[in-house]
């Protein structure tokens, strides 16, 4: 592959498909874009899967942004299937003062399938990138502090959520509250990043983080596209896929 | 990727009559919460009051649709020209699942309940909102969770809900893995245990390509004497594929 593709792929973040057919040609995702920039760059908008010709269709490859590709052969067109796993969330409270989870939108699979028998049993290959939550915390944190270990405590607790954070957040001190010699109240000063709020704007108090890390990984598995346990996904729509079994 | 842009569940605050949709979720600060008492519409969330777990099990009457920290009214509330009703399953106009028209389902979409945003394994019985307590919910084995949900078994464009369901939820209420109602003008007959990859609803359809739509539904919140005292903070879910 050539090299600046590569790169761009694995700049991305995200894992894309690429279909061969019998003719020879190569059809990638980034062919069927819909912006004028057909490179494999960031989230753009792609055609749709429904919409790319199934005829011919002999081989489909998952290129991960990892540099690892998954690919799957058949000997002949409509045996491949493409699809994305995700979620919707509404979050819910329920009693009493809470700093509850965020509603959001999350993907949490990209698979590239091949049929294998006339019974719909396939042979699967996934990109998971289900973030994995590594430190739930609050902006605002009461430690406990000794007589001795005061000033250290402190700056270690900072220097640690500094390191943790720096990238996610502009963080540019804390403010301390003594209450004594047992505990101290700590906030994070700092500033959302503009790529993440339109404006940036203050850190509020008190306010719950989650620190989470990508867990990315290439898998292979077998199913069966009638009732795909996997994810509890179910029966996979044949018209959509365009699949012929 | 072709993603739908807008996928969100919205909550009619306003009547049957005349249905008034709110956004409740996905996107962040709006939410749906519930209470014991029917005056709490536009209050902050540092302020939301404590339940007292009851000696019984009783639903959770009251349900508020937010959309910012202090600005929400009560499901069927009038848009808060009066308080908030309790919960009835003759609410028809509840809540529904609201797409665009630019993705695609892959398969048919899934209406569960996780317990928190790493949508993690639940335990049954384990004494949880959505694990469920035996005898609350279930004999010990198959207690199921404390939310329920419906679902209807068609998408709006094909003709929303003009009733309720048959059954009103009960506390008991659940079938382990996944139901789904018949397809065509039908609620499940019972209330189902939304328990995250455990008990679900499945939809009876994938939804048309490239097609806005919505499924409409239900969803009713109980408690009882032998639920584990905590601070629940779940999320409802749509578990969905897309091309």
């Amino acid at each position: 592959m050539d090299p600046i593709i590569a790169t761009m792929i694995r700049l991305s973040g995200r894992s894309w498909w690429q279909a061969r057919y019998s003719d020879g040609r190569v059809l990638s995702e980034w062919d069927t874009l819909t912006g004028k920039l057909l490179l494999p760059g960031g989230n753009g908008k792609s055609s749709r899967w429904e919409e790319i010709p199934k005829k011919g269709m002999v081989g489909l490859r998952l290129l991960c942004p990892n540099g690892i590709a998954g690919e799957l052969e058949a000997p002949e067109g409509h045996r491949f299937f493409q699809l994305k796993v995700g979620k919707k969330t509404v979050a819910i409270r329920f009693n009493g003062t809470v700093t509850g989870n965020q509603s959001e939108r999350i993907q949490e699979a990209h698979i590239i399938g091949v049929i294998i028998d006339a019974e719909g049993n396939c042979l699967c290959r996934a990109w998971e990138t289900t973030n994995e939550i590594v430190e739930r915390g609050k902006t605002t944190q009461t430690i406990p502090v000794g007589a001795n270990y005061l000033v250290d405590n402190i700056k270690q607790w900072e220097h640690n959520l500094f390191l943790r954070m720096r990238g996610i957040v502009h963080v540019f001190g804390v403010s301390r509250q003594i209450w004594g010699n047992t505990q101290d109240t700590i906030t994070i000063m700092g500033r959302w990043p503009e790529t993440i709020k339109g404006s940036p704007s203050a850190i509020p108090n008190n306010t719950e983080y989650l620190i989470t890390a990508p867990r990315n990984q290439l898998i292979e598995f077998r199913d069966n596209i009638f009732n795909m346990r996997y994810r509890n996904i179910g029966r996979l729509s044949l018209e959509v896929q365009q699949l012929k079994v | 990727m072709a993603d739908f842009t807008t996928l969100t569940m919205e909550g009619n605050d306003g009547t049957i009559a005349s249905p008034h949709w709110v956004e409740v979720g996905p996107t962040a600060a709006h939410e749906v919460r519930w209470s014991d008492s029917a005056t709490q519409k536009n209050v902050a969330s540092a302020s939301w009051p404590v339940m007292t777990r009851p000696a019984a099990t009783s639903i959770v009457s009251y349900t508020y649709a937010y959309t910012a920290d202090a600005t929400g009214n009560g499901f069927i509330s009038n848009q808060g020209a009066v308080n908030c009703p309790a919960f009835s399953k003759d609410n028809y106009l509840w809540a529904r699942w609201n797409w665009d028209n630019l993705g695609t389902f892959a398969s048919a979409p899934i209406f569960t309940a996780y317990p928190s945003s790493a949508h993690g394994a639940i335990t049954r019985g384990d004494g949880s909102l959505l694990g469920g307590k035996t005898p609350d919910t279930g004999a010990g084995g198959s207690e199921k969770s404390y939310l329920k949900g419906n679902a209807w078994g068609r998408v709006g464009s094909g003709g929303a809900p003009g009733a309720g369901p048959a059954n009103a939820p009960a506390v008991t209420d659940g079938t382990v893995g996944s139901v789904s109602p018949a397809a065509g003008a039908n609620w499940l007959a019972n209330f189902q245990d939304l328990m995250g990859d455990s008990d679900y609803i499945t939809a009876p359809f994938t939804p048309a390509a490239t097609t806005a739509d919505t499924w409409s539904l239900e969803f009713a919140l109980f408690t009882g004497p032998n639920e584990t005292p905590a601070l629940y903070q779940v999320i409802l879910c749509l578990k969905y594929t897309w091309t």
